[in-house]
Formats: structure tokens, C-alpha cells, sequence
């Protein structure tokens, strides 16, 4: 080929790359239209729907709340292409309108949420991440209302998407805080309304309705020891915040069914499980769990637990700091494999137990556990660009530093906390209400527990950075970064939630959504943002106001007991 | 007069002692093979899921590299077509994998409006990881290749 030739090849390419770039992003962008529609729900389930002229005509129906939705742009779907069709909605925010045989069908984003339908498109099992529209059930969705088989719609059918505002009748907006404008007392009603939620799905053994769907309020399968114990140290937290009594109950509950129930034999020690397999995860929350309800004052009598459960630690600890994660009760004898999150937590637990059982081998394990976390653990050659999720890694760095500072680790939760903030959305970088949120492409509606435990960390490392020579400029980029997270959190917990929607809004009053489009209600979820939420408040709290609602909660500082007690 | 088969062979006689000096044909079976591995790894372990468009497109050019650079290695008498061919292929790909891009981009923009940082990051790094070994190279090897030599051209010295 001469140069000439390739040249003119090259030069034709740009052209038309252009030209259909410019095509492509003028079709499929929102034009703007104007439609109202009025729909009446009743438990999650749609009553009525009609178009009116205005919003201003819309009136309450007794037959269940009314909602006006707004209709302010359209654009046509790429049904044919079934990848482009599948990222084509956007989340939350855009409906479909199918024209087939003559019909005009809506299918707004209130519908569309309420089956499930966003960000079920593919699932990428290997990180429990899933995106896009389940274009199958929206197809389907469509024939129902239509009458027609799916074929007809998958042939016949014209599609728009369409972007749709909807405002409540008859209930006033409330102002939603963004990291600016949040405030200590929005945040601790937050918090205090995750435990009661908790509180309110607990059974009468002290175990907790694990995961419930809100649109159904019904209660999904699964449990896990770890999370059990998460949540029973969030309500013990916000139990201690807030005196609340049946708060108090609800911890005590769920504590005493692990110390009663489910802590069993593993060799010579005491472990929590209910299988031969023991990990230490469920121990080391469950400690943390124990930790705070006798530091707070709530029930001193679970402290002759801690040691216990700190020897069975220390014994899964290897020499060089990193722990054998399981435990073979029936052949005695521990399980050198590592799982997600275990060897932070244990560290964790340790360090938190030290304030406790002053027992000095459970703080030097603590700190050779952490010095292994943030040094050999993660030793690679792009490790400064690089990380996993390091939580409870940075809480046991806050924990270990009053009596075992640990600058590495400091250094290395600051680098991971900036890491963070590149990753941090900021207002209007993405279509949804993601500002605070963390992600890497703004086709993924966001997660909300990665904000939670993430911001668990960074008020660590913060409470660490305010103690020490840090640059203020840094601490104020940090607490920038938490402020976001934690409005972003306040903003999308269910009080109440698109109430409408819900087959029982007072059940899942309160809840903390796994996304905005993914309804499912996991104690984890509660968990992460309420002791985010009450570790912040007892970080910043204002010097000069002791016995203040942020005080109130003053939670975990290995120091702290002689202030608690 | 030469016959049109020995202008042919003349012709890509012409062009192989011309073109491709013993250290060029190492360079060149080294960077085709080098492509080849790049590409299995990028589409069968890399990336999360089988698509076939995507695999049978990718490995049909990992098959038409190795050919090439089996030839070269070889001397085969064919060799300095199917380096040509393969390396339109290999432009082709590149272009097209380009386009996509760049028209998926736009799609989504007009539905998400800016694709954002962390898009915008993921889009450029595909670009920049496939342009040198789908775009910048074929097109060096075309040039260096240069154009078919028409049959014609030869008559001349007869």
C-alpha cells in the first residue's frame, strides 16, 4: 500500500467514524416532550393510571397514594441490537413505551422498580455484580398489558424509552442533604432509624429477618454468622446513642442468642458457629459485637465472652501475622485458608477486645496482624494503584493506635481513602442520585454498601489523622469525601422510600436499599451505613458538647472505656 | 515476451528480496506472533464472558497472523501475499474494533450523557492497548510491503 493510499484510508475513517458518532448520539439522546400521567398504588400494587393535562390537575385518590409522573423526554430504542437495548434504559430513571397492533403501552420506572427489572441484565457471578434491563421481562412485562405473545412484541412492537419525573400528591418534598448541607442531626435520625428497622425484623430468638425484599416484604433465604454479629454491634452502638430501650433489647437479644446458642467448642477455645467448620469471621464480629455492649454499659455480663473467644483467635493465628481462617471442630485442628474480609475483622476484634481483657497478647496480635494486612498481604508490584476492600483493615488501624501505632498503616489507609476519592462520583457525573457513591462507569447504578463500609474506614483513618501531623488540606479532603457518602446514605434510605411501591411500607421503614434499583433489605446493608454514620458523629463531635447526640454514641477508641464507664 | 506466470513470480521474486531482509523476517514472525498471543489472552482468558462474534472474529486472525508469520519464517513462495492480506485484515479489525468504540461511546452518551471519567479511562486504555497492534502496525506493514506490483510492470525488461 502506497502512503498516499493509507493516508486517504485513515482520513476516510475519521470521517465517517464522525459522522456516525454524531448520528448515533443525536438519535439516542432525550428529546424533550411533555406528558403527565396520575397513578394510584396501593401496597406495591398499581390501581389506576390515566393521562391528564397537568400536574396541577392531579388529586389524592382514597383508593391508595397518588403519584403524578412526569414524562419530560423520549428517545427510540435500539431493539434489535439486544446489548444496546439491554444498556439503553437508564435505571431508575427511564420507563418504556411499546406501540404494537395499534396500542400505546406505558411501562414507567415506577413499574419497572417494582418488578425487579433494572440492573438484572447480565450477572457477573465472580463479584456479585449484575447491570442493565432483564429485556426478557420487560418484553414480557409488555405482552401482559398488551394481550399479545412476547413474539408480537419482539416484532411488532415500536419501542421509546422514556425519562420520567415522579412527584407524590398530597405529601411534601422534603430537602434531600448533599455533603454541603448535611447535618449532624439529619445524620443521627438516619442512623437511629436503620436500628429500629433492624430492630423491627427481629424475631423473638434474637435472629433477624436476614434479607427482605422490599416491594414484596417478603423474606429472602439465607444467614450468616458475621453479619448477624454486625448487626448486633450497630444496634448496640445506636442503642448507646440514643438510650433507647427497645433498641437495647433488640442488641442484647441478638447478642445473648450467640453467646447462648451458638458459641460451641473448638478444641480448647470457644468459637462461634453452628457448623464443623468454624471461621473466625463469625468469633471476631461477634467479639466486636460483645466489645461494645460492655463498653457502652449496656450488659457487663458478656464480658467473660471476650477472652474466650480471643484465645480461640490468637490460637488461628501464623507466625507471620496472617490467620488460618477456619477451624475443623470434629478433627481439632485449624484450616490454613484465607476468605474475604476475615483477617481485617479478626485484627479488628482483637485490637477492640484489648480494651476489655487488657490482656496484652491480644493486642501484639492485633498489631502483627495489621503490619501483615498492609505489608506482605499487599506486596505487589502495582499495589499503590490497586486495592481491595480494606475496611476493616483501617478500623483496626484506628483501634490499634492509641497503644501500637502503626504509621504504615496509616499511610497505607490514606493512600487507599485517596484512591477512593478518584473513584468517587461527584454531582452530576453519572444520570442516578450516585454523588458520594463509588464505582468506575456510570452505566452501573451504584452500590450503597461499599459506601458504608468505606466511610466505616475513612472516619478511622480520619479519627487518626486528627490526632496526628496530617496536612489540613488532606483531613478536609477526607472529610469532603465522608460527608458525600453519608449524605448520599441519608438521601437513599427508605424514610420512607417510594412508600407507594411497597407492599408494606412500615415494614421496611427505614431500610438501606443494596442500590437504588436493587430493593433487597440485607442486615449488612443497615449495618455498614448506621455504624458509619455513628462512628462519625462520635468522631467530629464538637469538643465543647459533651452528652450531645453524637457523643452519645462514642464507640470503639481503644482508650475510650475509661471515658465510657 | 514474459509469460503472465512468470511475471508473477518475477513480481513477488521482486518483492520478497526487495522487501524483507533476514532481519526483518525475524522482526516481523516475532511482532505476528507476539500480536497472536496478545489476542488469546485478551479474548480467551481476559475478557468474562464468550461471545462469538467476538471469538471467532479473534480467532480467525490469530489464525491468519500465524499463517503469516509460518510463511515468513518459511520463505514460502506465497508469503508476501498473505503478509499483505493479513495485515489488511489486521487493519480492517482494528478500524472496525475503532468504529465500535467510538459509536458505542456515542450511543451511550446520548443515553447516560457523558460517558464520565471512569468511562472515558476504560474507553481510552481499550483504544490505546488495541491501536498499536491493530491499527499502527498493519498499517506500517502495508507501507512497508507497499503496493501489488502489477504484471504489466515487467513487460518492459522483456
Amino acid at each position: 500500500m502506497t502512503p498516499r493510499a493509507l493516508l486517504r484510508l485513515l482520513a476516510g475513517f475519521v470521517v465517517v467514524t464522525a459522522i456516525l458518532g454524531v448520528i448515533l448520539r443525536l438519535t439516542y439522546e432525550l428529546h424533550p416532550t411533555h406528558q403527565v400521567f396520575v397513578s394510584v398504588w396501593s401496597s406495591g400494587k398499581l390501581l389506576d393510571r390515566r393521562e391528564i393535562g397537568s400536574a396541577e390537575q392531579a388529586q389524592p385518590d382514597p383508593r391508595g397514594m397518588t403519584v403524578v409522573e412526569t414524562v419530560t423526554g423520549t428517545a427510540p430504542i435500539l431493539k434489535r441490537v439486544p446489548l444496546a437495548f439491554t444498556f439503553g434504559i437508564v435505571s431508575g430513571r427511564d420507563g418504556v413505551v411499546a406501540d404494537v397492533h395499534g396500542q400505546t403501552l406505558v411501562l414507567t420506572p415506577d413499574d419497572l422498580l417494582v418488578r425487579g427489572a433494572y440492573d438484572h441484565g447480565f450477572n457477573q457471578p465472580g463479584i456479585s455484580l449484575s447491570y442493565g434491563l432483564d429485556v426478557p421481562l420487560v418484553l414480557a412485562m409488555i405482552s401482559e398489558r398488551a394481550h399479545l405473545p412476547v413474539s408480537d412484541i419482539t416484532r411488532d412492537a415500536t419501542l421509546r424509552r422514556i425519562r420520567v419525573e415522579r412527584v407524590p400528591v398530597g405529601t411534601p418534598a422534603q430537602e434531600q442533604p448533599h455533603g454541603d448541607t448535611l447535618t449532624r442531626e439529619q445524620v443521627l435520625a438516619s442512623a437511629l432509624d436503620l436500628a429500629h428497622f433492624l430492630a423491627r425484623g427481629q424475631k423473638r430468638d434474637g435472629t433477624f429477618r436476614y434479607m427482605v425484599d422490599a416491594a414484596t416484604n417478603r423474606s429472602l433465604p439465607g444467614y450468616d454468622w458475621p453479619r448477624h454479629a454486625g448487626a448486633t454491634y450497630f444496634l448496640a452502638q445506636a442503642a448507646a446513642a440514643s438510650g433507647d430501650l427497645t433498641l437495647r433489647i433488640a442488641a442484647l437479644r441478638a447478642a445473648g442468642y450467640m453467646r447462648d446458642r451458638a458459641m460451641l467448642d473448638c478444641g480448647e477455645h470457644r468459637c462461634i458457629t453452628d457448623d464443623n467448620d468454624a471461621n473466625i469471621g463469625s468469633s471476631a464480629l461477634g467479639i466486636i459485637a460483645f466489645v461494645e455492649i460492655v463498653r457502652t454499659g449496656l450488659d457487663p455480663s458478656f464480658a467473660p465472652a471476650i477472652p474466650q473467644l480471643t484465645a480461640f483467635l490468637r490460637s488461628q493465628q501464623r507466625p507471620d501475622g496472617e490467620f488460618m481462617h477456619e477451624y475443623n471442630r470434629r478433627e481439632k485442628h485449624p484450616i490454613d485458608v484465607q476468605r474475604l474480609y476475615f483477617a481485617g475483622e479478626t485484627a479488628l476484634a482483637l485490637a477492640r477486645a484489648f480494651t476489655i481483657t487488657h490482656d496484652r497478647a491480644d493486642l501484639d496480635a492485633s498489631a502483627r496482624a495489621v503490619a501483615y494486612l498492609v505489608g506482605p498481604a499487599w506486596s505487589f508490584p502495582g499495589n499503590r494503584y490497586y486495592f481491595g476492600e480494606e475496611h476493616w483493615t483501617c478500623q483496626a488501624m484506628d483501634a490499634t493506635w492509641a497503644d501500637a501505632p502503626n504509621p504504615k498503616a496509616l499511610d497505607f489507609c490514606q493512600r487507599w481513602q485517596k484512591y477512593g476519592r478518584k473513584m468517587q462520583f461527584l454531582r452530576g457525573e453519572t444520570p442516578f442520585d450516585a454523588e458520594g457513591a463509588y464505582g468506575v462507569s456510570p452505566l452501573v447504578t451504584p452500590r450503597f454498601t461499599p459506601v458504608g463500609s468505606r466511610t466505616e474506614a475513612a472516619v478511622a483513618t480520619l479519627e487518626v489523622e486528627l490526632e496526628t501531623q496530617t496536612s489540613p488540606a488532606e483531613v478536609a479532603d477526607l472529610e469532603a469525601q465522608i460527608r458525600r457518602s453519608l449524605a448520599l446514605l441519608v438521601r437513599q434510605q427508605f424514610r420512607p422510600g417510594p412508600a407507594h411501591l411497597f407492599a408494606s411500607p412500615t415494614s421496611v421503614m427505614g431500610g438501606m436499599p443494596g442500590s437504588s434499583v436493587d430493593w433487597q433489605l440485607r442486615i449488612d446493608y443497615a449495618q455498614h451505613a448506621g455504624s458509619a454514620m455513628l462512628r462519625w458523629l462520635d468522631v467530629t463531635a464538637p469538643p465543647t458538647a459533651p452528652g450531645a447526640a453524637g457523643n452519645a454514641g462514642d464507640t470503639s477508641r481503644t482508650q475510650a472505656p475509661t471515658s465510657a464507664h | 515476451m514474459t509469460t503472465a506466470t512468470t511475471d508473477t513470480a518475477l513480481e513477488i521474486d521482486v518483492e520478497r528480496t526487495r522487501r524483507f531482509s533476514a532481519r526483518l523476517r525475524v522482526a516481523f514472525v516475532v511482532l505476528d506472533l507476539f500480536v497472536c498471543a496478545l489476542l488469546l489472552v485478551g479474548i480467551f482468558v481476559a475478557l468474562p464472558d464468550r461471545f462469538w462474534p467476538v471469538d471467532i472474529a479473534g480467532g480467525l486472525l490469530v489464525l491468519l497472523l500465524l499463517a503469516s508469520a509460518f510463511g515468513m519464517s518459511r520463505r514460502a513462495s506465497w508469503d508476501a501475499k498473505v503478509f499483505r492480506l493479513v495485515a489488511f485484515v489486521q487493519l480492517a479489525v482494528g478500524l472496525l474494533l475503532t468504529l465500535t468504540s467510538i459509536a458505542t461511546a456515542s450511543y451511550l452518551s446520548g443515553i447516560y450523557g457523558p460517558v464520565g471519567r471512569g468511562g472515558s479511562v476504560i474507553l481510552g486504555l481499550v483504544a490505546a492497548l488495541a491501536l498499536p497492534y491493530l491499527v499502527v502496525l498493519p498499517a506500517g506493514k502495508l507501507l512497508w510491503v507497499g503496493p501489488i506490483v502489477p504484471a504489466t510492470r515487467a513487460e518492459p525488461q522483456a
